[in-house]
Formats: structure tokens, C-alpha cells, sequence
């Protein structure tokens, strides 16, 4: 009996280490491991897209996925969920790329391993030089190019009421985000050609704490008559500072970046001219399907894909409501 | 100065001297006022010689010159009269013009960075005023025991808060003078409306830090307590299922939010005292741990938005109130009011015979104290024929008439007893604990201080009544000469009771000799309790504009009343922007002005805990428990449960705060509140709040607030960089520390 008891332990350890073992190794030969660290988590309604896009490709392909991020957006910790990332051994990496700094050595550790690293959402703002990640592409849109559609539209609607745009502000809800600053470097683009001033301003992703800034703002810059948001949140904000300060549409010609039932209720009511949906469900699914084709494969397109800008206004926002509502948008 | 005084002639010349320049300066001062009236000095873009549209610093300095203009004069005449209190007048009044002219001449300096002209005319004038002020007052404080600047530092020295209000007075002057705007409705409603939720967290703060502990989880709590409330709101609740907006799910749904507040505050306090853990790592484990439930709960990282689970048609909760509940209020407000004012009737008989006997002395002052006295005398017969009245009310209300077709204005009566009856209650609040200990003979009691602003109220009800103007939302602009006639008579009261200190000051000079021991004005403030009346006068104001904000949609008097719940949580107040052209005031309240009810709630609550905190058994047990928790102990305060009582309440403020989060933006993400703690903390130890507990305040941490608030409006108003913000909040919180350490240290 006491014999039992002392042999007990260790048959138990015994036979856990063969199934785990087992089950390893089982693993690594049937399912493919992929893992995707990004900035943001399940904190964003945005990423929550992109979270489902993953786990849709992941259901088809039968294989291992895991979102790797800080619910609340943090840059930095990117480089610990990197760690945690090539600690799975995984087929495959997405990464979003907001500071290239952050996981330069922990992509670098990537490459030597041989394992395929995507950029998703979030490019490598070094892309192209000597100075740029080993990365094979991007899958994710353009922010420069929704920041400069986004700046042609507001300079068009407003020419086309009779108005003469006196100044443009661009909050910024997250500041040293690369992603978010080039989406304001897209709107600057356009208004330097046309010689209008745009301001930058700090604001947060709180929706009161963002009002009473913007609040601030126009009280300080009363000719300010355009503005571009650059989230869900901020528009929210933008709306609530609308409704307190009771300013009517088309006073300030405004559009935004992302998608919410608030930004497509704001989109009906004639207070924002348009939304840049980068469609975020495709940066999740498609990241997971190339780095399948390329871990098995060695597949690759032929360079970057853009999943935006898509452009979501009056014409077509009754249907982006239902795709919404499913899921996808 | 001293040989002037007894009569020696070798000084007289210095003297006359004197005397020439403050009757010249009060000449100033007051052609400064009429000039302002007038329109030939604009501060602001609204200028022009009918001068209907005066704005609020308009108002300000002309009030601000007024009184000096008037103090100068006096002065004057006391120098001639060779009177010896006028000695301190003068040192005063030179202290003053000096602060003034430096002002002046900064404000023309630094306005060059937005006018590109430097004002030259007002440079000249602000340092010559500066530098003429500063060689009286050199001469003038020769010889006196105590100047003003060294009053001050007393003084300042004294307060928990001293770092705060030099951090506020610094502020306030440095961005009104880089920003034409910072003085600005639009301004100062900003900076109030938007930290006025953290305000009321911070009280919980303040609370917790005097007992030595603090808590880091106060923004996840809000985020819970916010999603909480939306969720029980939207969707529902086990057992009662999904509520349509017509079911009045709101009020239970806001108790079931503060209910879970109040758990994730007895978590915290429960893990605190079972565990021994510090704080800070307590609160830091469900600073994480509480967000989590909000992150799994709005599953998806939605936002819950008030608006997907009722589309528009349905409108925003509102809650009925049956208008037995609003009479009984009013009723039991106007009786405590009766109670209060007859335990002063004795004190104001004895009051008239002595100043009567001081007037047959023919002592200046004591005209004064008499016009005081009978004021007073005037606000309780006015306090009985209110309660009269409100009896009227009630009769009328059983027989179910209307008050319009007895009284005409009916509602607009209605709303005035309202907010008489919210200030009889919070006068009560406020006073409750002081008002029996005010003794014979002395300047001003507080009952006094309340009958004269419930007075203030009836007189400016007559003068409606005789303008025809109505207290109504539909036309707010009508309603505005109202909160400016209670300001002005606050500010005369105010001004009065100075006044009145004064001479009880001079008083003392004159009987213990030369040395000059009482420091007038400010120990009346603190000890008489001149803040309780400001306060009474202020909270008084607030609650009728709570009421009325809510009256508005009350509808029908024969109805229940139909109050939406997000209003009163943190309504709107709505201006237009058209000018009033009717009434004795005028004044622009710009549309964007975003005023809300949460700086009523704010200030009522901060009131509320000043007195929990100082006046009451279980304030000192707080102060105890932090200070010194062994002797506490020894005292028989249970150390344990009064932390733990100041977790849930510091959890239940932060779930009040959430709610009127959610009345504001009826839409909750989960990360509300993110970071918030951090904010609070920075408020409150600015205030003047030790970390190491048993010493801070309310007030101090108020002043935090509005530190904060001012810092992050001026910075976005003065176009820079707001990264920048955080930066500079750091700064100045260092800098309020050390000024705190040092003004205290200086004490002991």
C-alpha cells in the first residue's frame, strides 16, 4: 500500500508527460499555429472585427490562432506579447507595425526561425528602405491615402455649398501612433496643396473627457470648419460636443475613420460626410490565410494588399448597417 | 505714521500727503466702475455705449473698482479724521492697488501676443500704480505690527490648501492673461462641467486619503458601475426581466449600479483590512480585476449605446414624482427654515439695542450693523408670511386647483418654493451642527446669514413679479436676472459682513492699545462661518436651478411630475444666445456655454462631506484613523470598519459619478473611465491631501479640481501643444506638494 502511494506520483508524471508529449507533437504535425499581436484588443470595438475575421479563417483552416494584445491600446507591450508569440513555435506571425522599434529584435529572432511574419492593419512605416523589417508584405489599408480621400471630399462638399474651408483640426486620440498620424498627414497632404491650415490636437479615448477638449478647441478657434476624426470614440465625442455646444450640420464639415452604429446614425443626420472603413474583418481573415499559403506554400502576392479605403457615406450606409450587425464591418 | 495719529504735528504734511493720494485713487477706482458702465473701458468684444450687454468680467472689475473705489475714499476720510484704524485701511488699500497695478500692467504685456500692439497708455498706468502703491505701502507699514502681506502668509500658512490656492491664484491670472477667452462663458463652463464628475470622485479621494488608505480602483469602478447601469437599463435584470423606457426601469437600475459600486468597494475595503496589504496594491489588483468584468460583459467590444436599445421615438427615462412628495418638501423645508430663524429672533433683539446704544455714541459703523439687523429682522417676517403661503399652497393643492388659475404664475411660484425649499434643506445640512452655538452679541450668526439669502430670494421673486418675467426653460433668457440679482445681493452680503468684521476688528485695536492680535476678515471666514453662508447662499442657488431645470419638463401642475432622469443626473442647463433686453441686468450667456447639473451635484456633495468630515463623530474618526491609528484604536474607534466604510463610500460616489457619465453620454465603452485614478489622485494631493492620511480637506480638494480643470481648458485655449498637458500637470502637482510641505512645515 505504501509502495502504491510512493509509486503513485510518479506514474501519474509519467503518463502526463507521454500525453502531453503526445498531444505536442500531434499538434505541431496536424494543426497549423498562427499567432497575431497587435496594439489593441478586445477593449476596441474596431479590433473585435478583426478578432472575428482571425477566428473565421482559423475555423476554416482547422488551425491554432491566438489574438496576442493589451485590451486597452499599449504599444509597448507589443514587444512582451512577441515574446509570448515565438514562445508557441508558431507556422506564422501578423503583427500591426504602430512602433517598428518595439519588435525589431523580436521579428528579427522571427526570421532567423524561418517563420513568415505579416504586417496587418498597422504597416511598417520604414517599408522600403534599409531600415525596414523583415516582413514579406502588408495586408491593411492605406492610411495616408484615407486621410487624402478624406481631405478631398470635405474640400469638395464644402465648395460645392459656397464655402470656403478657414481652417482644419485633426484630434489625435492616441498620440505617436504612426497609423493615426499618417492618417493626418493624408489630410495635411491635401490641405497644403490647397493652402489651408490644419491644426493637430491631443485628445483621448474617453468620449466627455474628448468633448470638453473639442469644446475647448472651437471656443479657441471659433473659424475652425473642418474636422477629421480619426476613430469611433472621437466621433462620439465630436457628437456630443454637436449636440451641448447645438451646432447644426455642415457648420463644421467633419469625417471620420473606423465604424459604429454612432458614426453611421451621425453619417444619416448629415454631421459627418464620410467614413474610411479599412475593412477591418479582411485584415484579420486574409492575414491568417496568407500566412497559410506562404508557411505551407511559400505563396506571396505580388505586394502590399489594401483593404482600404472603402468609403462609407450617405449612399451606402443603409447597407453597411446589416453587414455591421452581422459581423463583418 | 504713528506721530500723525497722536496728533503731532511734525508729520502732519506726510499725512495730508496720504490722504491727497487715496482720495485720489478712490476717485479712480470709481471713475474705472463708470467708465466700465459707460462703455468707454471694453474688456471683450462687446462694446458698445448703451452698454446693454456688460459680460462677466466687465461686471467683476466694475464691482472689483467699486469697492475699492469706495475703500479708498474712506480711507481718506479716516486719514483726515486722523482716525487710527484708517492706518491699517491705508496698508490694505495700498496692498490692493499694488496687486492691481502689476496686474494691469501684465495683462497689457502679455494681451500683446494676441493684439500684436502693446497697449502702452495701460502699461504706464499698471506700473505707475504698481510703483506709487509700493512706496506708500513701504512708508505706510512702518511701524505696524502686522502688514497685510505678513496677515496673508499667516493665513495662508494656516490652510491645508496653501500650495492650491497660490497654484489657482497663479493660473487663473497667468491664463486670463495669455487668453482673451479663458474668462469666458464658454471657458468656465467647460472647465466646470467637464471635471465636475471626477470633483465628485475626488471627494471619495479626499475621504479615503484622510483615513490614510487610497484607491486606485476608482476609474474601473466607474467603468462597471456605468456599464452596469446601461445593461440593467437596456436589458434588463434577473427576475424582472427587460424593462421598456415606460416601466421607469432607470431609478431601479441606478440603485442596482451604486449597489454594485458599493460591492466593489467593500472588496476592496474587505481585502484591505483581511489581508493587510497596503492599499496601493490592493487597489492596483482590482484596478485590473474590475476592468475585466467590464471587458467580458460588453461582450464584443461594443459600446452600449442608450440609443440601440431604444431607438428614437422613445425618449430619454424619465421618472414621476407624485407633487404630494415635491408640497411635503417644500413644507418641511419652510418649517426648518421657522425653527432656524426663531432661535435667531432673540440674538437680533439684542443686536438693535446694541447698536442703537452705538449709534447714540455716534460710532459710524454702527449705522451699518443697525441696516444689517433690521434686514435680518425683515427675512424672518418674510420667512413667516413664506411659510404662510406654502401652507396656501398645500390647501390648494388638496383641492386639486390649479395654481395657475389662483396665483397666475403658478408654476413659476412653484419653482421659487422649490428652490426655497432646497435651501432651507441644505442650509440645514450645513448649519445643523453650528447654528445652536452661536452666542449672544456676535457679528453675524449663520441663521442670520440664511434668512438674509432665503430673503434675497422672496425680494427677487417681487421684482420678477413686477418685471413679468417667468422662470422658464422655454425662455431661459427671462429667467437669468434671477441668478443675477441672487449674485449681487451675495456678493453685497458678503461685502457687508466684511464690512461689519471690520469695525469689530477695529474695535479691538482701539480697546487692547496699539497691537493688532485678530486677523479680521479671514478668521471671520473661517470661524464665523462666512463660507457656510457663501456656501448656503451658492447651494441655494444651485438647487433652484436644479429644480427648475427639471420643472421645465414637469408639465401640467394637475399631472405628476414628469422628470427626465438624465436631466437631473446631468442635464443641460440651455441659454439662448439672444440678448435680454428686459429687467434691471444684462447679461450673454453664449449658447455653447455648457453648464450641467453635475456641478450642482458637485458642490452639494462636496458641502455635504465638508461637513461629514468636520463636524461630525464620524469625521474625526476618520481624521483619527489616519493621523494616528493607535490612537485611535485606544480612542474605541473600530479602525477597520471605518476604512472599510470609506472604501464603499469612496466606490459609491465614484458609481454617482458614473451615472451622470452616462447622463451626459448616454453611451458606455469599456474602457470608461480608463485612467481616470490617476486624474483624481493628481486633484486631490494637489489639494493639499497627505498621502500619509490624517490631514487634507474638501475645500483644498476643489481647488485641485478646478486647478486641473483650468490647466487642461487654458493649454487647448492658449494653443498649445496639449501633449504638453501632462507635462505641466506634473509639474505644478510637484510644485503644490512642496508648497504644501513648506507652508506646513513653516506652521509647526
Amino acid at each position: 500500500m505504501r509502495r502504491a502511494r510512493r509509486i503513485a506520483p510518479v506514474i501519474l508524471l509519467v503518463v502526463g508527460l507521454l500525453i502531453a508529449t503526445v498531444g505536442a507533437s500531434s499538434a505541431q504535425d496536424d494543426t497549423d499555429v498562427f499567432r497575431m499581436v497587435s496594439h489593441g484588443g478586445v477593449g476596441n470595438p474596431f479590433w473585435i472585427v478583426v478578432i472575428k475575421g482571425m477566428e473565421d479563417a482559423c475555423t476554416i483552416l482547422d488551425a491554432d490562432c491566438a489574438w496576442l494584445a493589451d485590451p486597452v491600446d499599449n504599444v509597448d507591450d507589443m514587444a512582451g506579447y512577441w515574446d509570448d508569440a515565438l514562445a508557441a513555435n508558431p507556422d506564422g506571425i501578423g503583427t500591426t507595425v504602430p512602433n517598428p522599434e518595439v519588435i525589431r529584435d523580436a521579428v528579427g529572432r522571427a526570421a532567423e526561425a524561418g517563420i513568415p511574419v505579416i504586417a496587418f492593419n498597422t504597416a511598417d512605416p520604414n517599408a522600403g528602405t534599409d531600415q525596414s523589417l523583415p516582413i514579406l508584405f502588408y495586408i491593411g489599408a492605406n492610411e495616408f491615402l484615407g486621410g487624402r480621400s478624406n481631405g478631398t471630399r470635405v474640400l469638395a462638399e464644402a465648395a460645392a455649398d459656397g464655402v470656403t474651408i478657414n481652417r482644419g483640426v485633426c484630434p489625435i486620440q492616441e498620440v505617436g501612433h504612426s497609423g493615426l498620424e499618417a492618417r493626418c498627414a493624408g489630410v495635411r497632404s491635401v490641405f497644403e496643396e490647397a493652402g489651408i491650415p490644419l491644426d493637430g490636437l491631443t485628445i483621448s479615448n474617453d468620449v466627455t473627457e474628448s468633448a470638453g477638449v473639442l469644446a475647448d478647441y472651437f471656443t479657441a478657434n471659433a473659424d475652425t470648419n473642418a474636422a477629421f476624426f480619426l476613430g469611433p470614440n472621437p466621433s462620439s465625442a465630436f457628437n456630443l460636443y454637436l449636440q451641448e455646444a447645438g451646432r447644426s450640420p455642415r457648420e463644421v464639415y467633419a469625417t471620420t475613420h473606423d465604424t459604429s452604429s454612432e458614426i453611421y446614425q451621425m453619417i444619416k443626420d448629415g454631421y459627418l460626410l464620410q467614413a474610411i472603413d479599412q475593412q477591418p474583418y479582411l485584415q484579420g481573415f486574409e492575414t491568417i490565410m496568407w500566412l497559410y499559403l506562404n508557411s505551407r506554400y511559400a505563396l506571396a502576392p505580388g505586394g502590399d494588399i489594401l483593404t482600404g479605403p472603402g468609403v462609407i457615406d450617405g449612399s451606402n450606409v443603409d447597407a453597411i448597417i446589416e453587414l455591421t450587425a452581422a459581423g463583418y464591418r | 505714521m504713528q506721530a500723525y495719529f497722536e496728533n503731532r504735528d511734525s508729520n502732519a504734511q506726510s499725512g495730508q500727503l496720504y490722504t491727497l493720494m487715496m482720495g485720489v485713487l478712490g476717485l479712480a477706482y470709481l471713475a474705472v466702475t463708470i467708465m466700465i458702465f459707460t462703455g468707454w473701458i471694453a474688456l471683450g468684444d462687446r462694446a458698445n455705449i448703451s452698454r446693454r450687454d456688460i459680460n462677466f468680467n466687465e461686471w467683476a472689475v466694475a464691482i472689483g473698482a467699486g469697492l475699492l473705489g469706495i475703500g479708498a475714499l474712506r480711507t481718506a476720510w479716516g486719514l483726515a479724521q486722523r482716525e487710527k484704524a484708517s492706518w491699517a485701511w491705508l496698508q490694505w488699500m495700498a496692498f490692493v492697488s499694488l496687486l492691481v497695478g502689476f496686474a494691469v500692467a501684465m495683462s497689457a504685456i502679455l494681451g500683446t501676443t494676441q493684439s500684436d500692439t502693446l497697449n502702452l497708455e495701460r502699461v504706464i498706468i499698471g506700473f505707475a500704480g504698481f510703483g506709487i502703491s509700493a512706496i506708500v505701502y513701504r512708508f505706510a507699514v512702518q511701524g505696524s505690527s502686522y502688514t497685510p502681506d505678513q496677515r496673508l502668509r499667516i493665513q495662508l500658512a494656516e490652510s491645508p490648501s496653501a500650495g492650491a490656492i497660490i497654484g489657482l491664484v497663479v493660473i487663473l491670472m497667468g491664463f486670463s492673461m495669455a487668453s482673451d477667452l479663458f474668462l469666458e462663458t464658454t471657458s468656465i463652463a467647460s472647465i466646470l462641467s467637464n471635471n465636475a464628475t471626477k470633483g465628485i470622485i475626488a471627494i471619495g479621494i479626499t475621504t479615503l486619503m484622510i483615513s490614510g488608505e487610497f484607491d486606485l480602483s476608482v476609474g474601473s469602478v466607474l467603468g462597471v458601475t456605468s456599464m452596469a447601469y446601461m445593461i440593467f437599463m437596456g436589458e434588463g435584470f434577473q427576475g424582472i426581466g427587460p424593462l421598456s423606457f415606460e416601466q421607469q426601469p432607470t431609478v431601479i437600475a441606478a440603485i442596482l449600479a451604486l449597489i454594485c459600486a458599493c460591492i466593489m468597494g467593500l472588496i476592496n475595503g474587505i481585502l484591505l483590512v483581511s489581508t493587510k496589504i497596503p492599499s496601493f496594491i490592493v487597489t492596483l489588483g482590482t484596478l485590473f480585476a474590475y476592468r475585466a468584468i467590464a471587458l467580458v460583459f460588453i461582450g464584443g467590444g461594443r459600446i452600449l449605446r442608450y440609443r440601440d436599445y431604444f431607438p428614437p421615438p422613445a425618449e430619454f427615462p424619465q421618472v414621476q414624482i407624485s407633487r404630494w412628495a415635491i408640497a411635503a418638501l417644500a413644507i418641511t423645508g419652510a418649517v426648518f427654515i421657522l425653527v432656524t430663524a426663531a432661535q435667531a429672533i432673540p440674538q437680533y433683539w439684542r443686536r438693535i439695542k446694541k447698536s442703537w446704544a452705538s449709534i447714540k455714541d455716534r460710532e459710524i459703523g454702527s449705522v451699518l450693523a443697525l441696516g444689517v439687523t433690521i434686514w435680518s429682522i425683515m427675512s424672518v417676517a418674510a420667512l413667516a408670511i413664506v411659510f404662510a403661503w406654502l401652507s396656501l399652497v398645500a390647501y390648494y393643492h388638496l383641492d386639486r386647483v390649479h395654481l395657475g388659475a389662483t396665483l397666475g404664475k403658478g408654476d413659476f411660484w412653484l419653482a421659487v418654493v422649490l428652490g426655497l425649499a432646497g435651501a432651507a434643506v441644505i442650509a440645514g445640512i450645513n448649519l445643523f451642527p453650528t447654528w445652536r452655538k452661536t452666542k449672544p452679541g456676535e457679528a453675524y450668526s449663520i441663521p442670520t446669514g440664511v434668512t438674509i439669502a432665503i430673503l434675497w430670494i422672496v425680494v427677487f421673486s417681487l421684482i420678477i413679479k413686477v418685471y413679468n418675467l417667468k422662470l422658464s426653460l422655454s425662455s431661459p433668457d427671462e429667467s437669468l436676472p434671477i441668478l443675477v440679482i441672487i449674485t449681487s445681493l451675495a456678493f453685497v452680503h458678503l461685502a457687508l459682513a466684511t464690512f461689519r468684521q471690520y469695525r469689530l476688528a477695529r474695535q479691538q485695536v482701539v480697546a487692547a492699545g496699539e497691537k493688532v492680535d485678530s486677523i479680521p476678515m479671514s478668521a471671520y471666514l473661517r470661524e464665523r462661518g462666512l463660507l457656510n453662508i457663501g456656501i448656503s447662499v451658492i447651494l441655494g442657488l444651485l438647487i433652484a436651478f436644479l429644480f427648475a431645470t427639471a420643472y421645465d419638463l414637469f408639465g401640467n401642475v394637475d399631472s405628476p411630475l414628469r422628470i427626465g432622469f438624465f436631466d437631473v443626473a446631468n442635464g443641460q442647463w440651455r441659454f439662448t444666445g439672444e440678448q435680454v433686453t428686459r429687467g434691471l441686468i444684462h447679461l450673454n450667456i453664449p449658447d455653447q456655454a455648457n453648464l450641467r447639473n453635475a456641478i450642482a451635484w458637485w458642490v452639494i456633495l462636496a458641502a455635504v462631506f465638508q461637513v461629514i468630515l468636520f463636524r461630525t463623530r464620524y469625521g474625526n474618526s476618520v481624521f483619527a484613523v489616519g493621523g494616528n491609528r493607535g490612537a485611535a484604536r485606544a480612542q474605541g474607534i473600530n479602525v477597520n470598519r471605518v476604512k472599510v466604510q470609506n472604501f464603499v463610500l469612496c466606490s459609491f460616489l465614484t458609481g454617482l459619478a458614473g451615472i451622470m457619465e452616462v447622463a451626459r453620454n448616454p453611451g458606455v465603452d469599456p474602457l470608461k473611465g480608463d485612467a481616470w485614478e490617476l486624474d483624481v489622485i493628481a486633484m486631490t494631493v494637489i489639494g493639499g491631501t497627505l498621502l500619509t492620511g490624517g490631514y487634507g480637506s474638501i475645500i483644498g480638494t476643489m481647488l485641485g479640481v478646478l486647478i486641473f480643470g483650468m490647466l487642461s481648458t487654458g493649454l487647448v485655449l492658449v494653443g498649445m501643444d496639449s501633449r504638453m498637458f501632462q507635462g505641466v500637470i506634473g509639474v505644478i502637482m510637484i510644485i503644490a506638494v512642496v508648497l504644501n510641505n513648506t507652508v506646513k512645515r513653516s506652521r509647526n
